[in-house]
């Protein structure tokens, strides 16, 4: 079908089927209701001989005689008005003596006989040059023989008009039934183009859910799936818009500290004053510099960004580099960075997602834990997942606490520190993207434990 | 002329205290809103500055409490939130003003005077006594036409007695308009500023009422 048109597909299968079904059926009424016909017309022309046969042999019971001079001419004219005067012509009757001598016969009728035979039954026959069926009815008892005969043209139309005249009705329901059709077909899609016309005009903004009211069975499944993705598309930009508003809002704070220091600086006379209001506005600078840096990265934390290479990658080789890039700071603060013998860790995600993921947990981790401090990466493997402990011997977090950390912008009440609360956003959105688990607990040394599982084969 | 900044950003904050002192606020900077709450309830102060995100108690349960409390100092929101429907709550919850960030630090200067301008029943900016005018906005000082230099706590000082005319203000209580709570004082500081004053603008004009305090007469 290369229409994909549901309604012309319908129109154009139904429509011919049914017409053609309905043409079979005249076609069949027309033969049967021909047969019942012709049927009849042979009854009739039975019932014609055989009266006629009465009326002779009535004729000739009262005169006594075989002689067709004997048949007084009233008799005849009766035996004739006694058939219907509109089929004289198609209608013709001879009488014979059984020695074949001719006794009577209509004007229409030759002098030779209707039919050779002689049997009773019926039987064809050519009389000038046209077809005829003869009924032919011989008396032994009385001693002669009826032949009557029926022009087959007349028979055919007498069938024809009869047998059409039954088909009339059925024809005439044809262009009716044609018409329910088209109407029914039009009026079950109807629906489709009231939905295609609601959807088109929607307001682009518009995601509320698609009413399933007056739709037909067939379609409610699609539009109840279509409704669903609806939802999830207004969910998803829901989220985002709550980010971009978040987003915007942390912005507007620092901005507005450096909006203030510069405005300080201008005010300032005393230099001492001065290169103080300088150092704020370089730490806010600073600080807005890693907000819009986090933000960034969580803003690319998108389902296409982890599944873009996922080639297999070793999480040990990753976490070694993490660890090397963490050592300057470390060194810094005195602080002892460790990571615990294992496997590989051999995992299918997008090495990026996972450096950013450790770079994270570790940053977070050297802001937290004091001087002379420790950091102990772990690495460990089952057949499913592999497991990446980071434990530090900083402050930790309050277990009532450890459900708000992973909020965004959410920062602990009275932290000082310069974290914009977007780190353990980012690792809690890169666990997710790669189906894994992320918990925290208290480490052995005191400070913060945070465990990661990822699946090893997962499919972001 | 005590004022309270309660604010999350330790840059904003810092900055916002800085401004203020400048123009001769006592300033008391918390960074949460239990601590706001726990200063309010502890010290007088003739303005707020509250941020609305804050830990622990966000800004608007801060008013709440504040408000709830029967509290009458003027309040100043200092908010990123900048939707129409957050002004609103922020005002009908009790507030007085309502400035989104980032801001022109001039003009919260001058909203924060119009603020406690309010808060001592006054609506004219310029303070006049007899030939003595004091200008809070251009922070300045006439008398009889000719300019007097004060020192920022000196201004203060002029100004906490001249918006409480006829009324004796005790040494504690101007201690505590003058000086915030990190301000180290010594016990002596108002007498002396007091002392400083008396030499500027002559003996009469500020009256001391032994064993109470000080206090600038009414004019008749």
């Amino acid at each position: 079908m290369k229409s994909s048109s549901l309604q012309k597909k319908l129109l154009v299968t139904l429509l011919p089927l049914i017409l053609l079904g309905l043409l079979l059926a005249s076609l069949i009424m027309y033969t049967s209701v021909r047969t019942k016909v012709e049927e009849l017309t042979d009854a009739q022309l039975t019932h014609t001989a055989q009266v006629l046969s009465n009326l002779v042999n009535h004729e000739f019971i009262e005169h006594g005689y075989v002689d067709r001079s004997l048949v007084a001419l009233d008799d005849i004219e009766y035996i004739y008005h006694s058939f219907n005067a509109s089929i004289n012509e198609s209608m013709i009757f001879q009488v014979r003596s059984l020695e074949g001598v001719l006794l009577l016969r209509t004007a229409g009728s030759p002098e030779y006989p209707l039919s050779p035979s002689s049997s009773s039954g019926f039987s064809n026959a050519m009389i000038k040059g046209k077809t005829w069926k003869i009924y032919t009815i011989p008396s032994q008892k009385n001693g002669y023989t009826v032949q009557v005969g029926m022009k087959y043209a007349f028979l055919d139309q007498i069938q024809a008009s009869i047998a059409l005249q039954a088909l009339i009705p059925i024809l005439a329901i044809m262009p009716i039934l044609a018409m329910a059709i088209v109407y029914g077909v039009r009026s079950s899609t109807i629906p489709l183009f009231h939905l295609s016309q609601d959807i088109r005009q929607r307001a682009p903004h518009d995601l509320s859910r698609i009413s399933t009211i007056d739709l037909p069975d067939e379609i409610i499944p699609l539009i109840s799936g279509f409704n669903t993705l609806l939802d999830r598309v207004q969910e998803a930009i829901e989220h985002e818009r709550r980010f971009t508003d978040d987003a915007a809002h942390e912005l507007r704070t620092p901005l507005a500290g450096i909006k203030l220091q510069a405005q300080l600086i201008l005010k300032q006379q005393d230099d001492a004053a001065r290169n103080e209001a300088l150092t704020y506005l370089i730490q806010a600078v600073d600080r807005t510099t890693h907000l819009v840096h986090q933000l960034l990265v969580l803003a690319r934390l998108g389902p296409e960004q982890a599944s873009t290479d996922t080639t297999p990658a070793s999480l040990r080789d990753i976490a070694v580099t993490a660890l090397a890039d963490h050592y300057n700071l470390a060194n810094k603060k005195h602080i002892t960075l460790k990571l615990e013998d294992g496997g590989p860790g051999i995992i299918r995600a997008n090495p990026h997602s996972l450096t950013i993921l450790l770079n994270n947990i570790l940053g977070n981790a050297l802001q937290y834990t004091p001087n002379n401090g420790e950091i102990d990466v772990e690495i460990t493997e089952s057949q499913q997942a592999v497991i990446l402990s980071v434990s530090d011997s900083g402050p930790g977090i309050p277990e009532h606490e450890r459900e708000n950390v992973m909020r965004r912008f959410y920062r602990i009440p009275g932290n000082e520190g310069s974290g914009c609360g977007l780190g353990l956003s980012i690792v809690g959105r890169i666990v997710d993207l790669y189906h894994g688990q992320i918990a925290l607990e208290r480490s052995s040394q005191g400070g913060l434990k945070v465990n990661i599982t990822l699946p090893r084969n997962q499919t972001p | 002329m005590r004022v309270l900044v309660v604010e999350d950003d330790p840059v904003l904050g810092q900055g916002l205290q800085s401004v203020l002192k400048q123009d001769g606020y006592a300033v008391d900077w918390v960074k949460d809103g239990e601590s706001a709450i726990l200063f309010m309830d502890s010290s007088e102060y003739t303005l707020v500055i509250l941020d609305l995100g804050l830990p622990k108690l966000n800004g608007l349960e801060v008013l709440r409490h504040f408000r709830t409390a029967g509290k009458e100092t003027p309040v100043l929101i200092l908010t990123a939130r900048d939707a129409v429907a957050d002004k609103i709550a922020g005002l009908d919850a009790g507030a007085d003003d309502y400035m989104t960030k980032p801001f022109d630090v001039d003009e919260l200067a001058a909203r924060a005077r119009a603020l406690s301008r309010r808060q001592t029943g006054r609506s004219t900016p310029v303070i006049t006594h007899g030939d003595l005018q004091l200008d809070p906005a251009a922070h300045t000082v006439t008398q009889g036409g000719v300019v007097i230099e004060f020192s920022g706590r000196e201004f203060s000082l002029l100004q906490a007695l001249l918006e409480n005319r006829g009324k004796v203000m005790s040494k504690d209580k101007l201690t505590e308009s003058l000086y915030s709570w990190k301000d180290e004082i010594e016990s002596n500081a108002i007498e002396v500023h007091i002392h400083h004053l008396r030499k500027k603008l002559g003996n009469n004009l500020i009256r001391t009422i032994r064993g109470v305090g000080y206090v600038i007469d009414k004019p008749e």
